[in-house]
């Protein structure tokens, strides 16, 4: 029992560190893809890797290590004090949750908009490296 | 960039993933695992349907709608604003585009439609509910506006960009005027009675008597239906709005118009 009590502490304390160390990771990597490649689509993607990435970060820094969390709905319409109890007992922090959604559409909006950018210089370039679009630029 | 530019990111991203995750370690983000809630958080989920203690209260049992259109509304507000004006960036952008009709508006094969009829009503009406729903259940305005944003893009798939366009552009615009109104009216209405802006329930500093939560024996959730229905009205047809803006733009190019 020993062990497992060891194992179980170990998995709780460091699980979250891994996780969060893989996903800087994937940030730095995506970070590196935004910094290094001329194409513009793949900027883009690396831009919306970030930002996923960021999101997902944030969500887990709102997440409780107990052995039941529940999500942050109060089940009932009719609370009594102990039902309030227990909500404050078992659910999650909500306020990262409600700045990740607005992060997600507005994280869409910004995506789109540059999509329609980069489909622009497309049309007037024809080409998407970005070395190549401000040689054209200097040409013309 | 050269290779030792390279070499210099690549430590320099490994350097700040290191950094980064030791900052969590020690804590530079609150104590992480944790087994008990932030102080704000605490508040959030306390008072956020709480009748015995109503100063506070928001009269949502969903604790992350209640932050979002009544503790934090402004800054919802604001960020439909930024929505707003990324896709209005879109459009200025694809405006001077010249369009022209494809030579023949290819559409899938009749079962294709027939089924993406079907599939396209079961996302609309999720969507709605999950946006209608989205003050006692997980869910809300920008949940539903995106699950419905889906529509569209299988739109465009079986019956081709042309319907979309001819259909869909003047009318997804009112729609999301009429998304926007919803939202400003509901926002400005507290202030004209003499309560602050956004206000959602009864306060003891503000003469406005806020909107119950109850309806006869159906629960509305104050404001927070409006402002959910009018959010959902808001994103789906903005991203209908920008889907329409990319469709055009590639079938331009298809179609050998353009050509700047």
């Amino acid at each position: 029992m020993g062990v497992v009590n060891y194992l179980s502490n170990y998995l709780i304390t460091y699980t979250g560190l891994y996780c969060f160390a893989a996903l800087f990771a994937t940030a730095s990597i995506a970070l590196y893809g935004l910094v290094v490649k001329p194409n513009l689509i793949k900027k883009i993607i690396a831009l919306t890797i970030l930002g996923d990435t960021f999101n997902i970060a944030i969500i887990l820094l709102g997440y409780r290590v107990i052995q039941f969390p529940k999500p942050p709905v109060l089940p009932t319409l009719h609370p009594t004090i102990d039902a309030l109890r227990r909500f404050l007992n078992y659910a999650v922090d909500p306020l990262p949750q409600a700045l990740v959604i607005t992060a997600i559409v507005i994280n869409l909006a910004v995506v789109s908009f540059l999509t329609v950018l980069a489909i622009q210089a497309y049309r007037l370039k024809h080409t998407l490296n970005l070395n190549e679009l401000f040689r054209g630029g200097d040409d013309g | 960039m050269g290779k030792a530019g390279v070499a210099t990111l690549g430590f320099a991203l490994a350097v700040l993933t290191a950094v980064l995750t030791m900052t969590i370690y020690l804590g530079g983000a609150g104590h992480y695992p944790t087994t008990h809630l932030r102080p704000l958080a605490k508040y959030f989920i306390w008072y956020t349907f709480n009748p015995y203690r109503k100063v506070f209260w928001a009269g949502s049992p969903e604790a992350v709608n209640a932050i979002l259109w009544d503790y934090r509304g402004i800054d919802t507000v604001f960020e439909t604003t930024v929505l707003f004006a990324a896709v209005l960036g879109c459009l200025v952008i694809a405006k001077d585009l010249r369009i022209r009709e494809l030579v023949v508006p290819k559409e899938l094969t009749p079962i294709v439609s027939a089924g993406a009829r079907v599939v396209i009503a079961v996302i609309v009406l999720a969507s709605l509910a999950l946006a209608a729903h989205g003050y006692i259940s997980p869910g809300g305005g920008f949940q539903g506006g995106s699950a419905a944003a889906i529509a569209p893009l299988l739109a465009v798939a079986a019956y081709s960009w042309v319907v979309l366009k001819k259909v869909w552009l003047s009318t997804s615009a009112s729609v999301r005027t009429v998304g926007l109104l919803g939202i400003s009216v509901m926002a400005v209405t507290p202030l004209v009675l003499h309560g602050y802006l956004m206000q959602n329930q009864w306060k003891p500093w503000s003469a406005f008597v806020g909107i119950s939560p109850w309806l006869g024996r159906f629960f509305i959730g104050g404001t927070l239906i409006v402002y959910n229905l009018s959010e959902f009205l808001v994103v789906s047809m903005e991203f209908v709005i920008v889907f329409i803006a990319l469709t055009l733009i590639t079938s331009a190019e298809e179609g050998g118009g353009g050509g700047g």
